[in-house]
């Protein structure tokens, strides 16, 4: 069985922790380096604005690794039910296998309970998922955008672990761009603070907030190399969910 | 499921077939390439998709394998080009291998379709990647199947995307200018072969990786075929080839 | 001989999925430690690769893309009414603030409150599976976990994980037979007790402030009201002072009865407030 040092000495963990494990004697064994790394920085950004009935997610479709573009038309959205979408930035292979997780985990969910996976639980069915590889973790910087049970916009942003939030004013942004988006949002949408001056958050239509969200991302587009092409919408309502994709300056 | 996790988390038990080497020894994963092939390009025209690699398998400089092939068959309707490592598309054409005879097995007359191929491919590199032990390859999976032509490709580490056309490798800095710039929806066979000859071409000017010995192959609804390598025309009357320095104050570069 | 059936021979005999049922909560969430599976990376270290990777950054910008959420100041201190508990509300990552807004008082159950500092994911990913816990003990003894057994539940969870670099340093309070408690549980496995004439503690980035402000104000018979006072005035001064530190602070305040959530204000108005009264004392 192998054992993996830790600061207080060896010890040995369960052997399904074990990873490359079929035996390896670490203690006697030189250190090595591995140069090759299993992440990738791929861009995407995610910003999501929740209303009294409604919920608004959009994400860039370019994907990028170093300065080229590989990419100018992926989905980094899911659509994980007719009422919860989650999208994500981050290293995309990662991204596409949590993806595949939750996809069959919500299948799972209704074949055995005979309902959907409701917003809320999708998000801490996220947060664990995320957790369960805190060692080696998803490189995914999540947002989940949908309704709750009452059918009010419901928005929450991650870290790669797992740490999540639901947001008290109904917007988030992750990946990519976050830093120069949010300041954008909190200034729009905020009351939390000084930044807005806003005693009540302002109530914005459905239609309205989609063109926040585009014009936030042609700002955006312009500041940030890894994001640009296009924008993946979702518009959520109680009657469904609508898709549409909004053209950014491919440069 | 509880095995599958454990085979997940641990290690594959016993050899692992890519090159005789023991999952269990660190030192043994492929953590720089040995023998190594360049470029693949690739991209999607009218009657299907055509692809096309150099047969250079170099040895760090040394060009010391000048007749590899880098683009297969699989199944009934896919290519696979590889570069990078030589002998872990090896491995993966044992892998494909496994499929085809998995498909024959069963004989209901169905086969793996591109599409599904190339998700194959990228989840197993994914999975190797996550256990810090990768496929050192860029492949390229083109396929043409129920009169739609498939395009897709996926990294070492498992990131995968269709496109309509793709440079991997130097390609994907030299050759995607140059399909950025002509490649149109549903080119003839003859544009879309000059196309590529013009990829490879360039390629070849400034890749010192590359020799002028290219396969071509394509997947239309006739299946899919790799041809014997062929030379592509070369001009080397160019001022700038003649004379480097020629007004340039650049030492013969851009 | 059904082919379909069969199980798949040769390469295949080595999954290349993920798995599914390995991540779920419900049957791994620790009845004891032995049920939990998480993947570790390929490595001889585990733990340096998460914090080569993935370390969250404390004091520095140190480079990494991907910081985890970290950075606070928590406190919490016995009196003779109870025990206050007094947080910041920021979580920065790297140099960004990543939110201002978070709640970093979790309640456990209607008597039991847990605080938050270090990496946001392992405090609350792990003080969930103690509510867990505590009410798996409630379930089979048929009285309430005590404030010392719940907290050493905690302590025995670090420990299993230490070195693996989980990142915590928390405070488990509540109300027991034994009256107000109050522990510290951080990520070495260390448990410490309040108790003496100092019986506080101050965890975070900006806990040396507050210690600054408790150690000249505290007293063990404080009414609640000074002591609810108190606890604002420490975490102002610590958000101040503490660029890791700030956003909204929330109070709560624990009794024989259990926790109940006493303020939320920003910490903008504080200083307001604060440096008027600096004000009226440097100019009677």
């Amino acid at each position: 069985m192998a054992s993996i040092a830790s600061s207080e000495g060896d010890r040995t963990l369960d052997p399904a922790m074990q990873v490359g494990g079929a035996g390896v004697d670490v203690a006697s064994s030189t250190p090595l380096q591995h140069r090759f790394s299993p992440y990738s920085w791929n861009g995407g950004t995610v910003l999501a604005v929740a209303g009294k009935d409604y919920c608004v997610v959009a994400t860039d479709k370019r994907l990028a690794e170093g300065y080229s573009i590989l990419s100018r038309k992926i989905d980094r959205a899911l659509q994980l039910t007719d009422k919860t979408v989650i999208a994500c930035g981050g290293s995309h292979n990662d991204v596409e296998a949590l993806y595949n997780h939750l996809k069959l985990r919500a299948v799972m969910y209704k074949y055995n309970h005979e309902e959907d996976l409701s917003t809320i639980g999708a998000a801490q069915l996220l947060s664990n998922t995320l957790y369960y590889k805190r060692f080696f973790p998803y490189y995914a910087l999540a947002v989940i955008a949908g309704l709750d049970d009452d059918g009010v916009g419901y928005v929450a942003g991650y870290d790669a672990v797992g740490s999540y939030l639901r947001s008290r004013d109904g917007y988030t942004a992750n990946g990519s761009a976050a830093a120069i988006a949010m300041p954008i949002l909190d200034n729009a949408l905020g009351k939390v603070g000084v930044s807005s001056g806003l005693d009540e958050k302002p109530e914005y239509s459905i239609a309205d907030t989609i063109e926040m969200l585009k014009d936030i991302f042609v700002t955006v587009g312009e500041r940030d190399i890894l994001c640009g092409d296009a924008v993946d919408i979702y518009a959520i309502t109680a009657t469904g969910t609508e898709h549409e994709v909004f053209e950014l300056k491919a440069d | 499921m509880a095995t599958v996790s454990q085979t997940l988390a641990c290690a594959a038990s016993g050899a692992d077939v890519s090159a005789g080497r023991s999952a269990a020894d660190p030192h043994k994963h492929t953590t720089s390439p040995i023998v190594t092939g360049t470029s693949v390009v690739a991209l999607k025209y009218k009657d299907g998709v055509m692809m096309a690699a150099d047969t250079l398998g170099s040895y760090g400089s040394l060009s010391r394998f000048t007749d590899l092939r880098r683009i297969v068959t699989t199944g009934g309707y896919t290519l696979v080009g590889a570069d990078g490592d030589y002998s872990d598309f090896q491995y993966v054409q044992d892998i494909l291998k496994e499929l085809e005879v998995e498909d024959a097995c069963v004989a209901d007359g169905i086969t793996h379709s591109p599409k599904e191929i190339w998700c194959c491919m990228a989840r197993i590199l994914y999975h190797r990647r996550s256990k810090m032990n990768p496929l050192w390859n860029n492949l390229v999976i083109a396929g043409f199947h129920e009169g739609e032509a498939f395009l897709g490709t996926t990294d070492k580490i498992g990131t995968s995307y269709e496109c309509d056309f793709v440079a991997t490798g130097m390609g994907l800095h030299m050759a995607m200018p140059i399909l950025r710039r002509h490649w149109k929806p549903n080119m003839s066979e003859s544009e879309a072969r000059e196309l590529l000859e013009s990829c490879m071409r360039t390629l070849f000017y400034r890749d010192c990786r590359t020799i002028n010995k290219i396969t071509f192959a394509s997947a239309t609804k006739k299946g899919p075929s790799v041809d014997e390598p062929v030379e592509v025309s070369t001009e080397w009357s160019y001022q700038s080839f003649v004379d480097p320095k020629a007004g340039s104050d650049t030492g013969g570069s851009w | 001989m059904d082919l379909l059936q069969a199980p798949p021979r040769g390469l295949f005999r080595e999954s290349h999925g993920a798995s599914a049922t390995r991540m779920d909560m419900a049957s791994a969430a620790g009845m004891g430690h032995d049920q939990m599976k998480f993947e570790l990376p390929g490595v001889q270290h585990p733990a340096e690769f998460v914090s080569q990777n993935f370390s969250p950054g404390t004091y520095e910008d140190n480079g990494k893309r991907l910081k985890f959420s970290k950075g606070t100041t928590t406190l919490a201190f016995i009196f003779k009414g109870g025990v206050i508990v007094s947080v910041d509300s920021r979580a920065s990552q790297g140099s960004y603030i990543g939110s201002q807004t978070v709640k970093k008082v979790i309640e456990i159950n209607p008597y039991l409150l847990g605080t938050m500092a270090g990496g946001a994911a392992d405090c609350l990913f792990w003080e969930r599976n103690l509510g867990m816990q505590c009410r798996m003990f409630e379930l089979r003894n048929k009285e309430r976990i005590s404030v010392a057994a719940a907290s050493k539940l905690l302590a025995n969870t670090m420990n299993y994980y230490k070195g693996m670099g989980l990142s915590m340093g928390t405070m488990i309070t509540g109300w027991d037979k034994r009256g107000p408690q109050l522990f510290y549980v951080d990520n070495d496995g260390t448990r410490l007790k309040a108790d003496g004439d100092k019986p506080f503690f101050c965890v975070g980035s900006g806990g040396t402030y507050a210690y600054g402000v408790l150690d000249s104000s505290y007293s063990f018979d404080l009414s609640d009201e000074e002591a609810i006072e108190l606890g604002k005035r420490a975490i102002y001064h610590a958000t101040y002072r503490d660029a890791y530190s700030g956003g909204v602070n929330n109070v709560y305040l624990v009794k024989e009865t259990g926790w109940t959530h006493v303020f939320s204000g920003d910490t903008y108005h504080h200083h307001d407030k604060y440096s008027a009264e600096r004000e009226a004392a440097a100019n009677p």
